[in-house]
């Protein structure tokens, strides 16, 4: 994947300007990027269809979390991974992303994603 | 002369310390994970457990403080991608810039545990996020787009950019 171009686009909705990225995928697919930075939020849409390059066997995705959460003290946010597919039951195989926007630093470890082996405690 | 009733039972007493320390501080099983020291002194973004360390730091990162690599009021992408048969684990760092049209910046790394090996991933699993009940501080952020794959394991920057990208109306 290379950047193709990059430039700024007005949003007519707010009158302002956002980053735009138009990424180049293979010879005959691009993606476009849209950056919102005022309200926080990344949105992804595509000039071309594409075909997913994601998928493969018997992947499943499981969406954790699609909305934005904000980080607090004492707020444990957790999710099972049972609720999300009656089929899976084991895998060698996996991966676990997110997007984060960086507000504030504390002065200890922060804690952003953890994949437990078992059940957390509610 | 050794008791063997007695050292048994201080042996039990042993266990279940030992259990009850790892639990307290490291969680159920952290089989993956994200974190960053926010004094700037660390450069460590990504850890997870083996079968012999529950503990596996990925220090080195990218030879740079993890704190130095994210910026305040960015979207920063995160993926950790494991293989247990063949003993591989990717970590991924990615930022697009906000503030003008930059050149997106992205790191891939990949490690192999130093003993033992990485745990699978069975049903049972839980996903925590933004903050942790076994210790630390809140990441101090807006998380979003949290997804889990199985049966997939991703090894290029090419297939971690498309994670990154992917919106659920390319389906």
């Amino acid at each position: 994947m290379s950047i193709k171009y990059s430039q700024l686009i007005r949003d007519s909705q707010i009158d302002e300007l956002r980053p735009k990225l138009v990424l180049e995928l293979n010879s005959l697919h691009e993606r476009v990027v849209i950056i919102e930075d005022n309200s926080k939020q990344v949105n992804f849409f595509f000039e071309i269809p594409m075909k997913s390059v994601v998928y493969r066997g018997a992947t499943e995705i499981f969406y954790i979390q699609e909305t934005q959460v904000t980080s607090s003290i004492g707020i444990y946010h957790h999710k099972a991974v049972a609720d999300y597919s009656t089929t899976f039951t084991e895998t060698s195989r996996y991966t676990i992303s997110a997007w984060f926007y960086k507000a504030t630093w504390t002065t200890s470890w922060e804690r952003y994603l953890r994949l437990s082996i078992d059940a957390e405690p509610s | 002369m050794l008791n063997p009733r007695k050292s048994f039972f201080a042996f039990s007493c042993y266990i279940v310390l030992l259990h009850s320390i790892s639990s307290s501080t490291e969680g159920i099983g952290r089989i993956l994970g994200a974190q960053i020291l926010s004094d700037g002194t660390k450069d460590c973004l990504f850890t997870s457990a083996t079968t012999t360390a529950p503990v596996y730091d990925w220090s080195p990162w990218e030879n740079a403080p993890t704190m130095s690599k994210i910026s305040l009021d960015k979207w920063t992408f995160i993926a950790q991608s494991v293989d247990v048969d063949s003993s591989t684990q990717y970590g991924f760092r990615y930022v697009l810039g906000a503030a003008a049209p930059a050149a997106p910046t992205s790191v891939l790394n990949s490690r192999s545990p130093s003993s033992g090996s990485f745990y699978k991933l069975y049903s049972n699993a839980t996903v925590v996020y933004t903050n942790d009940p076994h210790g630390g501080s809140p990441c101090g952020c807006i998380m979003q787009y949290i997804r889990v794959y199985t049966d997939y394991f991703p090894s290029t920057q090419d297939q971690m950019i498309s994670l990154a990208l992917m919106n659920p109306i390319s389906k």
